[in-house]
């Protein structure tokens, strides 16, 4: 990790392989009564360029309060806590001017459902060129030449009629593509993929998983691809990262954490995956429900669910530890190591 | 099966919208299908493929402009404003979204009691507890409201008032596609386990082939308002016949870990109320040559790699259609078995 002093400007030399973006010890906390209750609890983070990051978990694990809180788009009331560092320069409290700046320009976000992230009374050109006259400062001209090219970019056929369609007009994938178009306006470095495939059938989500394997090969943009399938994450992250219950449980490169899952919840979470073309294997759910924050069970918090669980699992919360390999696994038992 | 006939059967079923500026859209095209009790027989296909359409109309929520739809032997009529039949109270509908099919502002126990009472039955906490322990929820659910329950949850709950009415038939339209992984196999296995429990027939609307696989005998593939595969799901998906069904299976994700890409689908689906001529799925199709594009291909019987034309079978008045029949709609289904080997070439350096 290149730690600079913060600036206005980063050094360019912050763009190396290691640490775009680096998060450390991420928290984010709710008030409730007198104490405050951690959704997000220590999460470390780190994004090459080029790179891209699948996160995973069930719903309400924390995976889109990270990535929000990354983007400061957390409300006032949640405290976050910890760094965020953005090419060598801290994020976490920078003034909401320096965090517009950020925002679309340096990092961008495409969001799960592309029928509410447009809005269904402008056309799209007005969407999309909203981002090349703020942050590039160009004229209704340029912009619109700009926003054709961007369409067709990400292949919408006859981008200059669509241009003048409103989102309805679209189908959803179409409307995803887009969406992925007006991130991609100011050519940011980090595209923040919070579901972008879920509300989409399997045959166009396929589509558009191809479309963001060839922006992060032609582009170098680095991704962040927040996920609750496994195989999403499987086709396109280079290292994957498992949250349960606001707290990162494993993360490791993609081969090491899908294909030879350590902990239990990774193990859990792929039984759950209907296989794809291999032989058909019998799902398995995962028994009971994620906990609700403020009522963690004292010591691990997937004990509850755990086959694997031992007196000692009840007590005591799991460090998350490097092991072999480059993965970090928050689960002393291990049972799926190395013997 | 000892039932002569099944417990729902479509037959030819169109369905038939009127766009705001008078243009026809055919939804269905002419689908036959049926349900057994103790099936599940998945029904798949992309968003506007008519796949919601025909599960409406089994319910007698969509008015048919040609064929019928028969519950028990008892023919299904759209029901406009007219109260259900208590006929057709056996038959149930299953919605896609937990957080919209419940009432937020009451009890679940509330809502279980409405759907004994709608089915003419007592709404006794025994029996209200008898629906929660079906679709595993503790008896204190009852007390609670739907904003308390996770989406999983949200879904069993609205399975167990969908149970109030002792169904022996569900249509289940796109009941797992609001939840996450872990809570689809949730309810994956709950139906499953209501099927092999209580013998309940289910007409599964997915997205999902994979999903499907997990749970039905049966499955259907629409294209553009038209079956134009349907067959057991293990000899459909070991054999695609049709390159639509092809595309749907090579569409998913692997979690192998392996960094696949799945194969895409290039192309839109077509507006259905202009369809493509010929075979409506030629525009997108790999195969597709100039006969496609004039002839719509008629309804091929796929049989241990013999093959019979089945026009005489597509005459539904002799019903001799055999139950787990495998048919496909494609001029190409005879052609040697075709590789489901997914996209390779595009393989990511680890």
């Amino acid at each position: 990790m290149s730690v600079a002093t913060p600036s206005a400007a980063p050094p360019p030399a912050a763009d190396a392989k290691e640490g775009l973006l680096e998060v450390s010890g991420l928290s984010v906390s709710r008030r409730e009564r007198r104490d405050w209750v951690k959704l997000v609890d220590g999460v470390d983070l780190s994004l090459g360029r080029g790179e891209v990051l699948g996160v995973c978990g069930e719903s309400g694990s924390g995976k889109t309060l990270t990535s929000l809180a990354v983007l400061g788009l957390l409300p006032a009331a949640l405290k976050v806590t910890g760094s965020i560092r953005y090419r060598g320069e801290e994020l976490r409290g920078a003034s909401r001017r320096r965090l517009r700046g950020v925002r679309g320009r340096e990092i961008a976000v495409v969001w799960q459902d592309p029928s509410t992230s447009l809005h269904p009374l402008l056309n799209v050109g007005t969407q999309l060129t909203e981002h090349l006259r703020y942050h590039l400062g160009l004229d209704g001209a340029a912009a619109e030449r700009r926003a054709i090219d961007l369409l067709a970019s990400v292949r919408v056929p006859d981008p200059a009629a669509a241009l003048r369609a409103r989102p309805h007009e679209f189908s959803g994938g179409l409307r995803q593509r887009i969406a992925i178009a007006i991130a991609l306006a100011c050519e940011p470095k980090i595209l923040l993929a919070d579901e972008p495939t879920t509300a989409l059938d399997v045959t166009v989500q396929a589509e558009i998983l191809r479309l963001l394997r060839e922006l992060v090969d032609e582009r170098q943009v680095s991704v962040i691809l927040i996920s609750h399938d496994l195989g999403v994450v499987s086709s396109l992250a280079d290292r994957v990262q498992v949250m349960y219950a606001g707290r990162v449980v494993e993360s490791g490169r993609r081969e090491q954490v899908i294909a030879s899952p350590r902990h239990p919840y990774t193990r859990a979470l792929l039984a759950a995956l209907p296989g794809g073309a291999g032989p058909r294997s019998r799902i398995q759910a995962i028994p009971g429900s994620p906990p609700l924050p403020g009522h963690l069970p004292a010591g691990c918090a997937f004990h509850p669910r755990c086959g694997f669980a031992v007196a000692s699992c009840t007590s005591s919360r799991p460090a998350f530890a490097p092991v072999e390999g480059g993965t970090r696994l928050a689960c002393p038992i291990d049972p799926f190591g190395p013997k | 099966m000892t039932v002569p006939a099944p417990l729902l059967r479509l037959e030819d079923v169109e369905v038939t919208y009127r766009r705001p500026d008078g243009v026809a859209v055919r939804a269905v095209r002419r689908a036959s299908l049926d349900v057994n009790a103790g099936e599940v027989v998945g029904l798949v296909g992309e968003s506007g493929c008519g796949k919601s359409s025909l599960g409406r109309a089994a319910v007698g929520l969509e008015r048919l402009t040609a064929g019928s739809v028969s519950f028990q032997g008892q023919p299904v009529t759209a029901l406009g404003r007219h109260p259900r039949p208590a006929a057709l109270r056996r038959l149930q509908l299953l919605f896609q979204d937990p957080y919209s099919s419940l009432n937020p502002r009451r009890k679940v126990g509330h809502q279980l009691a409405d759907g004994l009472r709608a089915s003419g039955e007592a709404a006794t906490p025994a029996r209200i507890e008898e629906l929660l322990d079906l679709v595993a929820m503790p008896s204190s659910a009852a007390d609670h409201y739907p904003h308390e329950f996770s989406g999983g949850q949200r879904q069993r709950l609205a399975i167990g008032r969908a149970l109030a009415a002792r169904p022996l038939v569900l249509i289940a339209d796109e009941p797992v596609s609001a939840l996450d992984a872990s809570a689809q196999a949730t309810i994956v296995t709950l139906l499953g386990e209501l099927r092999d429990e209580t013998g309940i027939g289910i007409l599964f609307i997915s997205h999902d082939l994979g999903v499907v696989r997990q749970i039905a005998q049966k499955v259907a593939v629409m294209y553009l308002g038209k079956i134009v595969e349907i067959g057991a799901i293990d000899a459909v998906w070991r054999r695609p016949c049709h390159p639509y069904t092809e595309a749907l299976i090579a569409a998913a994700p692997l979690a192998d870990g392996a960094g696949r890409l799945p194969a895409g689908l290039a192309g839109e689906v077509p507006d259905p109320s202009a369809p493509p001529s010929g075979c409506s799925f030629h525009p997108r199709c790999p195969l597709a040559d100039a006969e496609c594009t004039a002839v719509d291909p008629p309804p091929l019987r796929i049989d241990d790699d013999h093959v019979a034309d089945d026009r005489a079978g597509n005459d539904r008045a002799g019903n001799d259609r055999a139950d787990d029949d495998h048919v496909a709609r494609c001029l190409f289904a005879l052609r040697p078995a075709p590789s489901t080997a997914r996209d390779t070439d595009r393989e990511m350096s680890p």
